[in-house]
This record gives C-alpha cells, sequence and structure tokens, in this order.
C-alpha cells in the first residue's frame, strides 16, 4: 500500500499558535490558498481512495483533491485530532503544557496521550492495509496524528518523533 | 469497576535472567509457590473476584489457574494480553553487551524491537482491550494476569507517567495492583 499523508491547510488558530484539538474549525484564507497546488501534486498520485479526518479543516483540504481524482471523501473518526483537552484554544509551547508535551503517557487534562491516539489510530491503519493492500491512498488529518501515522509506517527515535513538524497540506509518502 | 493486575509468577527464563516476551516458557518452582501465595492472599483478603482474564502464555495460565482455584471464577483467555514482542532480543542474558542495546531501545516509544513491537503497539491492542473490558464489565471485579512489558501500558491506560517512569516500570512476579474506574480512560486511583 502506498499513504500519502497530507496534514490540513492553514487555520486561524495555527496562526496565532493556539492548541486546536476536537474544536471544529474552517481554514483560514491562507488556508484556502494553499488547496489548489495540493490538488495539482495530487494529479500525479494515481490515488484509489481518499480518507480523511471529519473535522472540517481536514474535509475541505480532502475535498480539494477529490474534485481533481473524481474520488469521494471518506471520513474516519479514527483520524480526529488528538483531543487538547482544557489546553483547547490555549497557546502552544509554553511551559504548562510541558508534561503533556514531553512524555508519551501523559493526557492534556481531559484530554489524550500519545498512547490513546495510537490506540484509535493504529486499528485504523491496520484495517486500510488490509482493505487497500496493493492501493494508494490519501489520508487527510492533523499535527499529532500525522505523526502517529508516522510512527506506524517506519520506527522513530523520541528525538525524531518530538522533532517532526508537519506543514499545513504538506505530504509525506510511505510505501507500507 | 475494580480491576486487579498481576504480573505471572517467575518462570525460568526470569530465574536465568533472560528476557523472554514471546517465548512460552513455564514458571519455576518459585514460580509455581508464588502463584499459590497470590492464591491465598486473595482468599485471605476476601477479594472477590468476578473473572479472571488471562493472557494466553502458560506462565500466565498457570498464575491463573492458582488464583481460579481458590475464586472459583471463570478463566478466559485474551490474545491482547500477550507479552510484548521482544523480536531479535528474545532470549538475551541480561550480562550479554546486546543486553544494553535492548536497553537503548527500549527508551524509544516508536522504535520498535527489530522484528518485534513497540510500545506504542502494544498501546493499541491493550488500550482497546481494556476500553471493551470497562465496557462490558462495568459493575465486576475482575484479575487480570499478564506480563511486564504490558505491565507498563496497562498503568499508562489509568495514570498519567513520565517517560522514565514508564521505563522503570516493572511490578514483581504476582504483585497485585488494583484500579478503579468507572468509565474508560479514567481512573479513581
Amino acid at each position: 500500500m502506498t499513504l500519502y499523508v497530507v496534514r490540513h491547510g492553514r487555520t486561524e488558530y495555527n496562526e496565532k499558535h493556539l492548541f486546536c484539538g476536537r474544536t471544529d474549525v474552517p481554514l483560514s484564507d491562507i488556508g484556502r490558498s494553499q488547496l489548489p497546488s495540493l490538488a495539482e501534486a495530487a494529479r500525479g498520485y494515481n490515488l484509489d481512495a481518499i480518507f480523511s479526518s471529519p473535522l472540517r479543516r481536514a474535509v475541505e483540504t480532502a475535498e480539494a483533491v477529490a474534485a481533481v481524482t473524481g474520488l469521494p471523501v471518506m471520513t474516519d473518526d479514527r483520524l480526529v485530532e488528538r483531543d487538547f483537552g482544557t489546553f483547547e484554544g490555549q497557546p502552544f509551547d509554553t511551559d504548562e503544557d510541558r508534561d503533556a508535551r514531553g512524555n508519551f503517557a501523559f493526557r492534556y487534562p481531559g484530554g489524550e496521550s500519545n498512547f490513546d491516539v495510537a490506540a484509535r489510530v493504529y486499528p485504523f491503519l491496520d484495517w486500510l492495509r488490509e482493505n487497500y493492500r496493493d492501493k494508494t491512498v490519501m489520508i487527510v488529518s492533523h499535527g499529532f496524528v500525522c505523526r502517529i501515522i508516522r510512527t506506524w509506517c517506519l520506527d522513530m527515535t523520541d528525538e525524531e518523533f518530538y522533532s517532526l513538524r508537519h506543514p499545513n497540506t504538506g505530504v509525506l509518502r510511505y510505501d507500507v | 469497576m475494580k480491576i486487579y493486575f498481576t504480573r505471572h509468577g517467575e518462570t525460568t527464563r526470569n530465574a536465568e535472567r533472560r528476557i523472554s516476551g514471546r517465548v512460552d516458557v513455564p514458571l519455576s518452582e518459585l514460580g509455581r509457590r508464588q502463584a499459590e501465595a497470590l492464591a491465598a492472599r486473595i482468599h485471605a483478603e476476601g477479594l472477590k473476584i468476578d473473572l479472571i482474564i488471562s493472557s494466553p502464555m502458560k506462565r500466565a495460565r498457570d498464575t491463573a489457574d492458582a488464583a481460579a482455584a481458590v475464586t472459583g471464577a471463570p478463566v478466559t483467555v485474551d490474545a491482547r494480553l500477550i507479552e510484548q514482542d521482544y523480536g531479535e532480543y528474545e532470549g538475551v542474558y541480561m550480562d550479554e553487551p546486546r543486553f544494553s542495546d535492548f536497553l537503548e531501545n527500549k527508551r524509544h516509544f516508536a522504535y520498535r524491537y527489530p522484528g518485534g513491537e513497540s510500545m506504542l503497539d502494544v498501546a493499541a491492542r491493550v488500550f482497546p482491550f481494556l476500553d471493551e473490558l470497562i465496557r462490558t464489565h462495568a459493575d465486576k471485579t475482575v484479575l487480570i494476569v499478564s506480563h511486564g512489558g504490558v505491565s507498563r501500558l496497562f498503568n499508562a491506560y489509568f495514570c498519567d507517567m513520565t517517560n522514565d517512569g514508564f521505563y522503570n516500570y516493572l511490578p514483581d512476579n504476582c504483585e497485585l495492583t488494583l484500579y478503579e474506574t468507572e468509565a474508560p480512560r479514567c481512573c479513581a486511583l
């Protein structure tokens, strides 16, 4: 299976460096302007299927690719972003969230840990590989989920995991 | 709901100080006595176990059977409780040079033991097991019999752990840990 893993286009929360997990914000103007290049690149991927997180920023991004490929967008709840609990809408990279950010088994208060995200994303990916074995699939999701998807596809040291940055509408390809 | 977690009794491999994951080794003499002591403790403390769920490995099943004998609780087996797959490190002795490579690999959460599983792989089977257990047996008291590698994820399901705390976490053979919960992913510890 070949996977093209895409992080949704930019949102206002991204621009203001705020935690954006379950909050269902739309793409910003900049985010929408990023879609045509993504769609153009996707023409060359020979996609068989498009899966997306159900959050609108991901669906809007996926729909730009759907429009040029003629494929439907299939949403799956397991691709929704990590739940940041009480940190939703709070500024990023302060000392406050140091514990949840730096430790795999720490949950954001009222939210999820990295293990929680893996526990829903890995079964989705196992199912995907089972059902799209020799196919090419695009997944449109979010920053933390895209990172977990990468760990399913290949081994990462902790340093690689923490330092990975996936830009909005950036595409990572994996052959699994 | 009360969930008791225990790690199987000492095995012949534990006694030899060797890594044992998927290899299906039996309890040692000491391990058998530990399993019996655990059963006696459950009886003495009056713990009302409704159900015992065990890893499919012999060392866990034999420990579970010892507990079942005093509680009368049914024993079922669940493949998701099987020990972490240590891949190429299976059988490595703790005084071998390769053991330090194993320990280095153990530090990383998303790095599989070559030919084996990562911590995230184990979470991906243990967490759904616990979600289902809590939904299905909400008012019961359940004893889980499993392994050291699984114990870390089991604990992480209920409690926040630092990376160091996770790395060092290992219950003793037949040590009993209680988790009380009312909903998936929550703990009243």
